[in-house]
């Protein structure tokens, strides 16, 4: 009896391996979902996306399981996903840091082959710690057109979207400082604290905490818009560097995505679930907690974004000699000709 | 205090919160039992696991498993000469020669209780001094990690060397020059690759630890045609009195362990071998270490204990993790809307001294738990050799690839597992090998961002912690030396004339 129930069991297992890859997308979803996060456990990709698959759950009516895959930048995860059946059953959880993958020689695909559902992002702060002798924006300013590359600046890793801004504010403001790597968000912050260095770029998420116990004090927000936080109001960069207006937005996002050729008739049910989730609860904690800005964008919407901020990602990339493939072979057109 | 009783009151009294606690201890040992499982990815694991699940049960689970991982090291440590963490590889120095020598219930059961000891001290710290303690984190800016992990290194290889100091020194520079391997953190640009695309992702630390604890292992086992039976009847109960005698060594690498802890991003392994170190020096049986200290054995286990509470100090009051699972516990801490850091206290009001609650009985949870997976364990030396070895040599290929899912990661292991087959036949020791690996990353980088930011060499000197750490680098090279030793020794007479 016992073996009969495991025979069939396996007959059924056999069975339901050989449906994989055919996507009946009539009846989609019949399993649970993974989503396949590129980065490690903790950071703003990774949480949005846990938020955003305890919020769906309901509208798919299966399990939505979040796993990290973090390595070669996220490259590791990018492959494995691309690599999988279009069945709709593994999504790519990534943020804005995946438009660099491609001139990195990570992974051959570009914005062009995902269908991109961005759940949020938090706006990048430049900030200095609180006995620094800089009081506002401008008086940095005026110093480092003083002493060109004699002040020092974290953006965490090179290549992300707090170092891509700072490059544009090198490229269009003709301001140099002195760019020290360091090996994430917190690191960078640490090293302000501590007196290393003297401004540190990185997202309103993770230097929230300290901007209101007063450790460090924000002197700009890099946006067209001032930015209320906390009780304090911090100025727009372009307050003070009108010529980044043509670069904008240049934004942080982190949300999923699903190869573009999955079948149409899944990514209609997955975008209509993604805009029912948005509004709930776990996507709104979410946003408390890292300081983030819901955007809610998926269909062409998203890849407009993704597309405009690729090129500005890979030609800078390109520029600062960071790259390791040329865009021109991916066909991605210099946004600064 | 009310906070903190309360939330022991909580669990207590909840029998399902009380079930989690311990079936997760029992997992974190397990995990840390086994090389190429870590604490870091056990609690990496659980963060997913955990997130549906009501706040203080999650962090009751990751707590639990926590303390349990850096305690689970030593068992293996002790049974097989193979740490299952990297924390516990100082306690191997000691613990493997007690077990061959009959006493291994023993070592697992003095480690038990210097890690219950380790975890509450830390936890004293935690809930006493968190806020003033916190700003002895910002004290630490790129030269001195630089200089720590430079510190780490020598150390390892100074205590290590069971033969001359200078192998322990070349083994250690070994493995920080196969750390350079690979990617380099600061330009992106590619070291000693020879163009080999699997070289890139560098040589990470577990494959290398498995690989050259366990193949020499492995492979000298082979060797031995009748399996030497060690005798395992001894209680794994030690009496209190002989814990108690220790208590002088356990306070101070209590001590030690905690203040490495809250330096960010050094961790247990850390905590473990600087105590083991000052355990050594101030012991009146130098001639014991490395031969099965009960000394050497305590420090290093109270040491790594002691790193977990001394690691949440910068984490719950900085928001900047002292050490790898706390990096993972931050995000865990936030995906349940926890924003640790400087204002935490008025967010979430005796937040603190909830977690003291919960590492509290984390550690009361452990000083049963041990016993039970320990006993498990031992029975592995009853297994002859000729079975043991080849569950153990699968166990290891499956830790290395485990860890990133890589088959290059399993080359790492078998080729490094070979050459320090070789090189343990030369007298050249395992341990300092294995921290360079781990530290070299640390100590590359920011060797180089320091002289980056400065420009000179000069705040090495005029910084107050670099320069006492580059006054005890210089110490301990100088120490080797018969004239400067003499110079000493002199003195030393004519003091007692």
């Amino acid at each position: 009896m016992i073996k009969k129930y495991v025979l069939g069991l396996l007959v059924a297992l056999l069975m339901m391996s050989l449906s994989v890859g055919v996507a009946f997308g009539a009846d989609w979803p019949t399993r649970p979902i993974n989503i396949i996060v590129f980065s490690a456990a903790g950071g703003s990709t990774d949480l949005s996306n846990r938020a955003i698959a305890e919020a769906i759950k309901p509208y798919l009516g299966v399990e939505v399981v979040v796993s990290n895959m973090p390595g070669a930048l996220g490259g590791t995860a990018t492959a494995y996903v691309w690599s999988a059946p279009r069945d709709g059953y593994i999504w790519y959880g990534a943020s804005e840091g995946f438009l660099g993958l491609a001139v990195l020689g990570a992974h051959h695909t570009t914005a062009e082959d995902w269908e991109l559902f961005l759940v949020g992002g938090t706006p990048g702060v430049i900030s200095v710690r609180k006995d620094s002798p800089f009081e506002d924006f401008q008086q940095l300013l005026d110093a480092v057109a003083a002493s060109p590359g004699g002040l020092t600046i974290a953006t965490s890793i090179p290549g992300c979207i707090w170092n891509i801004q700072y490059l544009t504010l090198e490229k269009y403001g003709g301001y140099d400082l002195e760019f020290i790597p360091y090996p994430g968000s917190h690191p960078s912050i640490v090293a302000a604290l501590a007196g290393e260095i003297d401004v540190v770029w990185t997202g309103l998420g993770e230097q929230s905490e300290f901007l209101k116990a007063g450790e460090l004090r924000p002197l700009a927000i890099y946006d067209t818009k001032p930015h209320e936080f906390a009780g304090m109001t911090i100025p727009p960069i372009t307050d003070y560097v009108p010529e980044l207006v043509e670069i904008m937005p240049l934004l942080q996002f982190v949300g999923f995505g699903l190869p573009s050729d999955t079948p149409p008739e899944i990514l209609e049910k997955v975008t209509e679930a993604f805009h029912q989730a948005m509004q709930k609860e776990p996507v709104q904690r979410f946003a408390e907690t890292v300081a983030s800005t819901l955007y809610g964008y998926s269909g062409e919407k998203a890849r407009e974004l993704a597309k405009r901020q690729q090129a500005i990602f890979a030609w800078l990339l390109w520029e600062e000699g960071l790259a390791r493939v040329s865009p021109e072979e991916f066909g991605i057109p210099n946004p600064f000709e | 205090m009310e906070h903190f009783i309360s939330s022991i009151v909580n669990i207590i009294t909840n029998p399902v919160t009380l079930t989690t606690l311990f079936l997760a201890n029992i997992l974190g040992i397990i995990i840390g039992a086994l090389p190429g499982l870590t604490a870091t990815m056990g609690i990496a694991l659980l963060t997913g696991l955990t997130y549906g699940l009501p706040t203080e049960i999650a962090l009751v689970i990751l707590m639990s498993l926590y303390v349990g991982a850096i305690y689970g090291g030593s068992i293996t440590a002790i049974l097989l000469n193979i740490p299952g963490t990297g924390s516990a590889a100082a306690t191997a120095l000691d613990g493997y020669p007690l077990a061959t020598r009959g006493r291994a219930g023993f070592a697992i059961g003095i480690t038990r209780m210097a890690s219950v000891f380790g975890t509450l001290f830390g936890l004293i710290m935690l809930m006493t001094i968190a806020p003033q303690l916190a700003r002895f984190a910002l004290l630490f800016t790129s030269a001195e990690y630089a200089l720590l992990g430079f510190f780490g290194v020598l150390i390892s290889g100074f205590v290590a060397g069971e033969d001359l100091k200078i192998k322990g020194w070349i083994a250690g520079f070994l493995g920080m020059l196969l750390s350079t391997v690979g990617i380099d953190e600061l330009h992106g640009y590619a070291r000693f690759t020879f163009g080999s695309p699997l070289l890139m992702i560098g040589i990470s630390f577990v494959p290398a630890m498995i690989g050259v604890f366990s193949i020499p292992q492995i492979l000298d086992n082979l060797k031995l045609t009748l399996p030497p039976r060690i005798p395992t009847s001894d209680s794994m109960f030690p009496k209190w009195s002989q814990f108690l005698r220790q208590l002088p060594n356990a306070i101070r690498s209590g001590l030690i362990g905690t203040g490495v802890g809250i330096i960010p991003g050094v961790g247990e392994d850390i905590g473990a071998w600087m105590s083991y170190f000052a355990a050594r020096g101030m012991s009146r049986k130098k001639e014991e270490f490395g031969r099965g200290s009960v000394e050497g054995v305590v420090a290093a286990e109270t040491g790594n204990n002691a790193a977990i509470g001394g690691a949440l100090i910068p984490l719950l009051t900085l928001s900047i993790p002292g050490s790898p699972p706390t990096a993972v516990l931050l995000g865990a801490l936030l995906l349940h809307g926890v924003r640790p850091g400087p204002m935490l206290g008025f967010e979430f009001p005796g937040f603190i001294q909830e977690m003291g609650g919960i590492l509290f009985m984390a550690s009361l949870a452990l000083s049963i738990c041990g016993v039970f997976v320990a006993r498990f364990f031992i029975k592995v030396l009853d297994t002859p050799l000729r079975i043991l070895m080849p569950i153990i040599a699968v166990l290891s290929v499956m830790g290395a690839y485990a860890i990133h899912i890589r088959i290059f990661d399993v080359f790492v292991m078998v080729v490094l597992g070979l050459l320090f087959f070789v090189l343990l036949k030369l007298r050249y020791p395992v341990a300092p090998f294995v921290l360079g690996v781990i530290l070299g990353p640390m100590i590359d980088a920011n060797l180089r961002r320091a002289f980056w930011v400065h420009r000179s060499f000069v705040p090495f000197l005029t910084r107050p912690v670099s320069l006492i750490l580059v006054v005890a680098i210089v110490l301990l090279i100088l120490a080797q030396f018969k004239w400067f030793q003499n110079l000493f020794f002199h003195q030393g007479k004519t003091q007692k004339e």
